[in-house]
């Protein structure tokens, strides 16, 4: 059964009450010939609530993680991006990208791993782990999975603070 | 004392000829190769440039290595790949100039080239294992499955063609080479008995790629699997001594598949003779015909077939020899047997 | 084989079967593999850091070299996300050529993937035959783009070059040709049987642990789970494309188990699909510019007064290329968040492996078709099973020894 994006809001509002802060639903077109809409929905929940959103979306249908998490950085929060999908299978472009946001505070960084609901999404939390410095609990595997393991703890190269810098090659040191 | 004298220079002449050949063969074979797979390729010298840059190069030997085994495998798959051949080729050869020789009439025989047929591949797999590395490892463990599996064939292939020599020429010694030389296999065959032999062929032409390791054969040595297995750790004059080791086999093994099965010479069929002031020079063309039909069988089991297929899973390759190659020589071997019974019926 | 026996075998980071650097640790016994695990980080450039300081046009021609094979994909997504974020309309003409282009690279992606798992499995015919083939398309693409790859075709509302008439004769004898020599290649590819034995059985990924891993492309389709990008999602010209569908190895007439057969089959009708593809839009390809704006300064000053965040999802040709960017005007983006497909596939490779043979891994290992894009760096093990790790200031240190040494030994 397709489930239309407003009908997935009020299913949300309904368990979710006021955790869920915000949610919008955006359109986009394409298509010359034959115009086809496509609508995002795009959510914001509290950071503590995120594990019971993706498992009530994954109750309704196949859940598929689109892209690793996202960030917007200021200086007391950071917002972290989930992109998922939304995959009914029966007929064409009804594919549901979902947004899910969440805030965390600068001096407690942590969410709960999704893991249990979907696996696929282990890659992306250990990336969140190691570029951005976020715990994220219960997460199956703790190593570091892109950098090194000699690189120095705390070092977290997709923060704001940590600038790229180019190192002059010289043949006769 | 004078017979000694022309004996070592015969094992002399075979020496060099066998190793010019072996690497012509080599060359050959790519240049074919490469013309099936719509591409230049490299020259049909390019064996010789290329183990002459590996003579020239720095020989290394691992630190794991046990270096005893290490330096001396690539001497003993090479001495032994030679012994082989002189082995097939010499017994042949006095044959076809009528120069019998006791030495070699008697003694090199069958049982002893299915044992010195063995001894390249035991060097190889003694020096995987000797190289320290866990891909050598498996590459040795793979060429030990090859070889036993090939064994039984090679052995019932060898065995009916001694017996059939044991009916053909009750006086002679069945497995000496000479014999099957000059009783050619296929006499006073049957219907029935030329299938078997068809067979007993078959079976001989699929274990050739396995003792050479090409493809569909060369699990030992996979290139994209376990980087060259066995040879992992081989460079420089070593790496060169197997490379000479296996173009000198190779030419030792379709040799055998030629004298076993198809010993006419030139004169034989033909029998025309020339004679110059005594000598006999259809000797030569005897030599060229050998070495044409040697050519044939190698194209055949080799080139080809080393083109037009996918390399096979360890475990596929031992089911297929050690049951299906078994039963198709054992076949074979029955109905070769069972041939003068039926003939008489 | 006791079962005490099994051993630790450790492939990678360099390897004949692998074209890119990924290290693998197998617990082994005899041929057979009990566990697996992945250590990647080897080409890892930093790019999403480097992007962020970057503007908008320049993160295009940085992005189009994340992967060479699939070159076009990447930029394609992210000008996918920025339209999105700015509600940019892109012209009818322009989605016409990005299709074609798009297809183009699929079909040069598909045929460069056969030749290199015919090559993993020993088959170097076929190899040679795939890649001989493969030449007229990439002389295509440089006719039309310029370049065998990183084609510099994108902007962010079109594309900078036209397919001029005079083109469009070479793109039909383009498609005339793989048109003739598709069912012989497909009968060569999938009905031989050296192939089929070593490619049946091996590396099955099942539907749900397709579903539940989130596998995309042709390994996920290769399951049996019809996700598809072009079907699920509009991006271009596929709207109009009525017959379009996600390819499954029931359009073969066999059930999907799974295994290396099946994405063979995948690929194999895959190229079928972009010639019939890139046939339709030169056949319908509409009149109209080509880019919404083709200066680059003005593009940049008018993105500089949006705020906001879109996602761009494009089907490359090993899978789902997800783009998402967050705008907030800046000269460029404030957050890119790249996702290749092999980033998804990457954990499929775990179920993949587990009883499977030594001489499989670098079938199943080719069989997602990796594309891998990560940092670099050295690990070794030495003998006493200490890790330890050179990184790359140690390896210049090395490698400026080693010259000195010759140096030393010529004068």
């Amino acid at each position: 059964m397709i489930l239309r994006p407003e009908d997935i809001i009020k299913k949300l509002s309904d368990e979710l009450g006021e955790r869920l802060l915000d949610s919008s639903i955006r359109e986009r077109y394409d298509g010359h010939v034959n115009k086809v809409i496509q609508k995002h929905l795009y959510l914001k929940v509290e950071r503590d609530y995120l594990h019971r959103t993706v498992s009530l979306l994954r109750e309704m249908t196949i859940l598929h993680v689109a892209c690793p998490m996202a960030t917007k950085e200021n200086e007391d929060f950071l917002e972290l991006v989930y992109s998922f999908t939304l995959f009914f299978a029966e007929e064409r472009f009804k594919e549901l990208p979902v947004m899910i946001t969440v805030v965390l505070p600068k001096d407690d960084l942590r969410v709960r791993s999704c893991t249990d609901i979907v696996p696929g999404i282990l890659i992306m939390e250990m990336e969140a782990q190691e570029m951005l410095g976020v715990l994220v609990e219960d997460i199956p595997d703790k190593r570091r999975f892109f950098t090194p393991e000699c690189l120095e703890a705390g070092y977290h190269p997709l923060r704001k603070k940590f600038e790229t810098k180019a190192e002059e090659a010289t043949i006769n040191e | 004392m004078q017979e000694i004298l022309v004996l070592i220079l015969f094992i002399l002449m075979t020496v060099v000829t066998g190793t010019y050949i072996g690497l012509v063969c080599k060359g050959v074979d790519r240049k074919l190769a490469s013309y099936f797979q719509a591409r230049i390729g490299p020259p049909i010298w390019q064996p010789f440039w290329d183990l002459k840059k590996l003579m020239l190069k720095q020989t290394i030997i691992p630190e794991n290595a046990v270096k005893w085994i290490f330096t001396g495998a690539p001497l003993l798959a090479l001495s032994s790949s030679v012994l082989l051949l002189i082995y097939i080729w010499i017994p042949y050869f006095l044959h076809l100039t009528g120069m019998g020789n006791a030495f070699f009439m008697k003694s090199g025989d069958l049982i002893l080239i299915i044992y010195l047929l063995m001894v390249p591949a035991i060097a190889l797999v003694v020096g995987g294992f000797a190289s320290g590395s866990p891909l050598a490892t498996i590459g040795a463990q793979r060429e030990m499955v090859i070889l036993m599996a090939t064994e039984l064939p090679i052995a019932v292939a060898i065995v009916t063609v001694a017996w059939r020599m044991g009916t053909l020429a009750p006086d002679a010694a069945p497995f000496a080479l000479g014999t099957v030389a000059a009783y050619p296999f296929w006499g006073g065959m049957g219907p029935i008995g030329i299938i078997g032999g068809i067979l007993l062929l078959f079976t001989f032409l699929t274990v050739i790629p396995a003792e050479v390791a090409k493809i569909p054969f060369d699990q030992a040595e996979a290139e994209t699997e376990i980087a060259e297995g066995l040879v992992a750790e081989y460079s420089g004059k070593h790496f060169a001594f197997f490379q000479l080791a296996e173009g000198i086999k190779a030419v030792a093994i379709t040799s055998l598949t030629v004298v076993m099965f198809f010993p006419q010479g030139f004169t034989a069929l033909t029998g025309y003779r020339l004679e110059v002031s005594g000598v006999n020079i259809t000797i030569a063309a005897d030599i060229f015909f050998f070495l044409f039909k040697m050519f044939i069988v190698y194209t055949l089991a080799i080139t080809i077939v080393r083109v037009s297929m996918a390399r096979l899973k360890i475990t596929q390759v031992s089911r297929l020899f050690i049951l299906i190659i078994t039963a198709i020589s054992l076949s074979g071997f029955v109905l070769i047997y069972l041939d003068p019974a039926i003939l008489k019926m | 084989m006791s079962k005490g026996s099994t051993y630790k075998l450790q492939i990678g980071p360099t390897h004949p079967a692998f074209k890119e650097p990924v290290r693998f640790e197998f617990e082994v016994d005899g041929e057979h593999i009990l566990n697996c695990d992945i250590d990647m980080g080897y080409t890892h450039r930093g790019i999403e850091k480097v992007a962020v300081e970057r503007n908008f046009i320049q993160i295009i021609y940085l992005l189009e070299r994340v992967c060479g094979i699939c070159s076009f994909s990447h930029p394609m997504g992210y000008c996918l996300a920025v339209e999105n974020a700015a509600d940019m309309e892109v012209p009818a003409r322009a989605k016409y050529i990005r299709t074609i282009l798009g297809e183009l690279e699929r079909l040069h992606s598909h045929l460069l993937w056969t030749g290199v798992a015919a090559h993993e499995i020993g088959f170097d015919t076929l190899f040679y035959y795939t890649w001989t083939i493969r030449e007229k398309v990439m002389d295509s693409l440089e006719a039309v783009t310029g370049n065998r790859v990183n084609y510099a075709m994108l902007t962010i509302g079109g594309v900078r070059r036209d397919i001029t008439p005079d083109l469009v004769p070479m793109l039909r004898e383009t498609v005339d040709y793989y048109h003739e020599l598709y069912d012989k290649a497909s009968e060569i590819l999938l009905d031989d049987l050296t192939v089929r034995l070593r490619s049946e059985n091996v590396g099955i990924l099942t539907y749900d642990q397709a579903v539940n891993l989130c596998a995309v492309g042709p390994t996920a389709r290769a399951s049996g789970l019809a996700k598809d990008v072009r079907v699920d999602y509009p991006v271009n010209a596929y709207p109009d494309i009525p017959w379009l569908k996600a390819i499954t190895p029931r359009d073969f007439g066999k059930e999907p188990v799974g295994d290396v057969y099946d994405r063979f089959i995948v690929r194999v009708l895959e190229i079928k699909q972009s010639i019939d593809i890139i046939e339709f839009c030169l056949d319908n390809m509409p009149e109209g510019p080509i880019a919404v704006e083709t200066n680059a300064i003005k593009m940049i000053n008018s993105l500089k007064k949006i705020q906001g965040e879109g996602i761009g999802r494009y089907e490359a040709p090993r899978g789902e290329v997800s783009h998402y960017h967050i705008l907030d005007n800046r000269e460029g983006p404030v957050c890119s968040k790249v996702k290749a497909p092999t980033y998804s596939n990457i954990i499929s490779w775990v179920p993949m492996f587990l009883g499977a043979e030594i001489a499989d891994i670098p079938l199943i290992m080719s069989a997602i078709d990796p594309c891998i894009a990560c940092a670099d760096r050295m690990s070794m093990v030495n003998r006493s099973g200490n890790k330890f790790q050179m990184s790359a200031s140690d390896l210049r240190k090395l490698s400026i020894e080693k010259m000195n040494r010759i140096r030393g030994i010529k004068g």
